[in-house]
This record gives C-alpha cells, structure tokens and sequence, in this order.
C-alpha cells in the first residue's frame, strides 16, 4: 500500500460524499471548459471575419464595445484610400440580419472590388452585378442550410433578394453568412456611409507598421489599426468581458467549491479524530497528516478536472449541434484553457483542503486517543 | 546505554490547568526488556504515565528518560521517536476500519522516517507515493501477522475479524517498526477471559523472543499477575503494589 493508494482509499470509503464534492466543483469545471471553448471560438472567427484574405490589416472604431458594433464612417475609407502608400482599401459592413429561420444571420456588405482583399473565392453563380440593390451571395455552408441556389429568391429583412452565387471564405462564420453590396446592406440596415471595418492593402515599399501608426496617429482615439489577435482582444472590450465573465466563473467555482471541499474534509476530519490520534501515535509527523487530509483534497480536485473537463466538452459540443447555431459556433479547445481548468480544480482542493488539514494535523494524539 | 530503558523522576502532569493533577510525582525505572504492569483503579494516572513514557504527551515537571531519549527537554513532537522506539497498543479501536489487516500493519511504516540520514528523508518526505507495496516493510508486515497467527486474514478488514483478532493485528502493528518499548494500554479489557488469555500469551511470548521491553496498563489483578514486575499507581502516585498478590 502507498501512500496515495491510502488517500484514494480514504475517498472511496464515503465515496458518496465524495462524488458529491467532486459533483460540485465538475459542474464549475465543466462551465469553465464549455463557456471558454466557446467564447475562443467565437473570438477566432470574429478576428479571421475582420481581417481575412489579402488586407495587411484593418481599421476598426477604437474603443468599440463588441467588433460588430464597431462603427466607422465611410468618409474615413476615401481619405485613407488616398495615401500613397496605400494599395487598397475597401470597407465592409457587418451586420445581423433576418433570414428565414434565423433572424440573426451573419450579413456583410462588401463591393464585388473588395472580394480579393476580403479572401471571398466564388465558388458558383457570379459576382453581383454594377450598383445591383436586390442580389445576394451566400457561403458554402448558409447554402447548405437553407437549401439555396443561384436563382433562387430569399427575403432578408423583409425584402425580397436574389441569389446570384455561393461563395467560401475557409472561415466558419463567414461561411455561414451571407453576403449583399455594400450600398444594399447600409440600405437595409439605415446605416448610410457606414462601415464596420476597413481593410487594408499597403503599397510595395512601405512598411505595414508605418502606415498603421500612421492611422494611429492621425485618427487617434476614433480609429484604430488591428493586426493580430492579441489586438483584436485588447480593443474590444466583448471579447474583455467573456474573459472576464470566464474568470468571474472560475472564482466563483473557486469559492464555492472550496467552501463544499472544506465542509467534506472537515466532516471526514471530524470522524477521524480517534484515526488521525492513531496515525500520530505510531510515528505519523505532523506534516504527514496535512499531507495526507491536503492529498485527498487535492486528489478531489484532481478528480473534479477531469470530469468537468468531460462534462464541458460534451456540453459544448451539444451546443453546436443544435441548429440554430450551427455554423455559427465552432468551440476552440485551447491547451491553456485545460490548463486553466486543472489549475482551478487544483485550486479549490487546495483552499478546501487547508483549514481542514491544518485542523487534523493538529489533533492531539493523547486528546485524540480519549475518545472512544 | 544504561539498563534501565525508562527512568522517570517526580513526574508531574495536570490538566485542566492544573485542575487535575493527573500524576503527582511519579519516580520509576524500567529495565531493557522488562515485562511491567502498571495497575490501579480508574482514574488513577495510568493511561497518563503511559502517554508520557510513549511521548504522546509532555509531563508538566520531573525528568523523563525513555529509550536513550530526553523526552522533558526534546524539542517538537517526538513522532520520530514514536516511530522508531515505541510501539502502541489501546483497548480498543485501534485499526483503521476501511484497511486490511495487512495495510493497518504497514500504517507506522508510512508515517515518518528517521531523522537521518538526510536523503533518506529528502526521498520520503512529504509524500512517499508509490512507496510501500512490495518492499521490505510488507514482507515483515506478513510475516508478523503470520507470528500473530492471521496469515490468512491479511485481506480481512477490521470489521470482518473478531475482537481478539483485531487486537492481534494491533500487536503485530505495534511492531512493525522494530520498537525497544511496547506500551499497551489495556489491550484485553474488551476481550472474554479465553481470547485475554490468548493475545497476553502472545504479547509475552513475542516479548521475550524479540527482547522488547512490556508496559502494560490494566487494572484486572489477575492480568497484573502475567508481569514480571506490578507497579500500581494510585491518585498519580506510585504506591505498594497490591493488585499484583
Ligand atoms: N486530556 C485530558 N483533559 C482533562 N483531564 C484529563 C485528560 N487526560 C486525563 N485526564 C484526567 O486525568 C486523570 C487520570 O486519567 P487517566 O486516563 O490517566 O486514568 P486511568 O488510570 O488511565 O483511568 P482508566 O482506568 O479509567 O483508564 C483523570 O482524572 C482524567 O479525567
Ligand atoms: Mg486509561
């Protein structure tokens, strides 16, 4: 027998109350998990909608509290545009629109230009036609759920719209989105000379880092230039606040989880007294005993990870099964989030389990041994 | 080392803040290898003295040397010399109910390693994990419940045996770790005559074939009567012995 196969066996002697710990702190877990996986998915498709294809980078509204909201005005486009060391810029819309069965769908407006700067590769059907205001392209996978062709006919936010072609941008979001010219989507949504990002090619010869200080620079405080992913999430405050909201889950399974670990290792505590003045009477030291309450605490938590892991994979996946958000949400498991997730655990098992062994290491053996 | 392998002078322990005067003075010694009872009526300090010589406790004032081992003027808890020189046996529970009998003899071989060499302790300390199974402390830990007579009850838990085999498992646990001292502490008060008769056979014979010294507390005159030596204690004080006649 081992030392941990002693704490295991201490765990499976009240294995009730034990599942119910590790019960408590899964579920804490497994929101962690679910909740993270599908708030890095949503983060990663957002960034790859806003800057996809050939853009060296994009423009977005500095301080914005979600990218969807982020709102630039068009004006801003022709005098960027106009910088020499400029190439191209273009300007896209990002909306949510009603189709039928989901009044949420994913719509960007973009002029047929900016398909290449954008990474849009038509996959059938054409292009929309010069200053067309009824037609619309829809991605591989939003054809596929609604069962569309070109030719066929569709009413977004009402008004009745022509497919003209099915498009693919690699991008699961996109995918699953539609697309509408831009001057049709600022129609529908009354948002004239409004767009949500601009995106940016930069002449050969100039450096990408020059020209966005340049944005920088000149439109501070309204605009800001976007490259990387670790930009994306320091402006925008959504993705800040699912980071957040993410931490505020994982103290508060800290805290409950604790204060359920330290009520079972008190209680199993409590009915060792007599067991615990026995292991201090053959020789157990002290730090022993804390070693032996603070490992099976510990091993609770380790417990709990796993499970939870479990549950909160399972649980995000079953979201993506349902069909209304099918194509939208594509959960990430990053390693950091397990990470996360066992650190946690670890965590609760660690706060639960230190009063508790503090409290059994210090049981007197000859107070221990009095009781009967 | 001196033949006397416990010597205590004007032991005094209270509790309660000096309320009870547990032990008033005691003054003994116990030579190597000794069988001794110590007897008196409830109440009278015996399981006290006991405490004290195991260093489960500290005495108030006096002077006690157990083993080679200052245990007035030693520092800390003295597990590691529970560990190494004492071996512990109490009327009753005794064993851990969700161990086997074999497990419950490995119990003190988990908890504490001497104080040296240093990488002995480096290696153990605090979490022996995969230590245990298989290696030397197991083998001696079946070959005692062997001696004891349980070889084929190693995988019983407690709740399987009976009275008598569960206070056999303690005295093959009481010495696994090699002790100099076995102290127990009416081992056979909740036995019937036959199984008390039986597990003091063993606990005498096991004495004698391993040289341990045997502080046993009881107060039943005719279990006294087993000993070499009858010390009685009455009001924490050493008196003549009478239960031993
Ligand atoms: N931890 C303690 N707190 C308070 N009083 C104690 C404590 N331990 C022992 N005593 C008291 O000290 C006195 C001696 O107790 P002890 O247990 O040594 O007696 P004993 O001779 O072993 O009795 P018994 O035969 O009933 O076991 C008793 O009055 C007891 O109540
Ligand atoms: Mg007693």
């Amino acid at each position: 027998m081992s030392f941990l196969g002693l704490i295991l066996k201490n765990l499976w002697r009240h294995r009730i109350r034990s599942l119910l710990a590790i019960t408590g702190i899964s579920l804490g877990i497994a929101t962690i998990i679910a909740l993270g996986a599908i708030a890095d998915g949503m983060e990663q498709n957002l960034i790859a909608t806003l800057r996809s294809g050939k853009a060296d980078f994009s423009i977005g509204q500095a301080h914005a509290p979600m990218i969807v909201l982020s709102s630039v005005p068009e004006a801003r486009l022709y005098e960027i545009a106009r910088w020499p060391e400029v190439g191209q810029a273009v300007g896209a819309l990002v909306a949510f629109a009603s189709f039928p069965g989901n009044p949420y769908f994913l719509t960007m407006g973009i002029e047929p230009e900016a398909f290449e700067l954008g990474g849009v590769t038509l996959l059938a059907g054409r292009p929309f036609s010069k200053n067309a205001e009824d037609e619309v392209l829809l991605g591989k996978i939003a054809a596929n759920t609604l069962a569309l062709k070109p030719g066929d006919s569709v009413e977004i936010d009402l008004k009745k719209f022509r497919v003209v072609g099915i498009y693919e941008t690699g991008n699961l979001l996109e995918d699953g989105g539609a697309l509408l010219p831009l001057r049709a989507l600022q129609g529908l949504k009354n948002r004239p000379s409004e767009l949500t990002v601009i995106l940016v090619r930069v002449n050969e010869g100039f450096s990408v880092e020059a020209v966005m200080a340049r944005v920088e620079r000149e439109y501070e405080g309204s605009l800001i230039p976007l490259r990387s992913a670790e930009e994306f999430n320091r402006n925008y405050q959504s993705l800040r606040l699912v980071r957040a909201g993410s931490w505020l889950v994982s103290l508060l399974a800290l805290v409950i989880g604790g204060i359920g670990v330290m009520n079972t290792m008190i209680m199993s505590v409590f009915e060792r007294t007599r067991e615990i003045g026995i292991l201090r009477a053959v020789g157990w030291r002290r730090v022993r005993v804390l070693a032996l309450i603070m490992g099976e605490s510990l091993a609770l938590g380790a417990l709990a990870a796993f499970v939870g892991t479990f549950l909160g994979w399972s649980g995000a996946r079953a979201v993506t099964l349902l069909p209304q958000v099918r194509g939208l949400i594509s959960p990430v498991y990053a390693p950091d989030l397990f990470a996360q997730a066992l650190i946690i655990a670890l965590g609760v098992g660690l706060v639960g389990g230190l009063y508790p062994a503090y409290r059994a290491s210090h049981i007197s053996p000859q107070e221990a041994l009095r009781y009967e | 080392m001196s033949d006397h392998i416990v010597v205590a002078r004007d032991l005094v322990k209270t509790y309660e803040n000096g309320r009870t005067r547990a032990l008033d003075g005691v003054t003994l010694e116990i030579r190597r290898g000794e069988f001794v009872a110590i007897c008196g009526p409830s109440g009278s300090g015996k399981s006290t003295l006991l405490n004290l010589i195991g260093a489960l406790d500290k005495p108030d004032s006096g002077e006690l040397y157990v083993a080679g081992e200052d245990l007035m003027r030693s520092p800390g808890d003295l597990a590691h010399f529970r560990a190494r020189k004492v071996g512990f046996i109490f009327q009753l529970h005794n064993l851990i109910p969700s161990l086997t009998a074999l497990e419950n003899v490995l119990i003190p071989t988990l908890g504490a390693s001497p104080p040296s060499p240093l990488l002995k302790r480096a290696g153990r300390f605090p979490f022996p994990l995969g230590e245990g199974l298989g290696d030397r402390s197991d083998a001696r830990a079946r070959e005692l419940l062997e001696r004891v007579g349980l070889g084929d009850k190693a995988h019983r838990r407690p709740p399987e045996l009976s009275g008598g085999e569960r206070q056999r498992v303690a005295v093959a646990r009481a010495l696994v770790n090699n002790p100099e001292i076995v102290l127990a502490d009416e081992p056979t008060g909740n036995l019937d005559s036959e199984t008390e008769k039986h597990v003091l056979k063993l606990l005498k014979e096991l004495q004698t074939e391993r040289g341990v010294t045997l502080i046993l507390v009881t107060h039943d005159p005719r279990v006294a009567q087993t000993a070499d030596r009858v010390i009685e204690i009455l009001d924490g004080r050493v008196t003549t012995p009478l239960c031993g006649r």
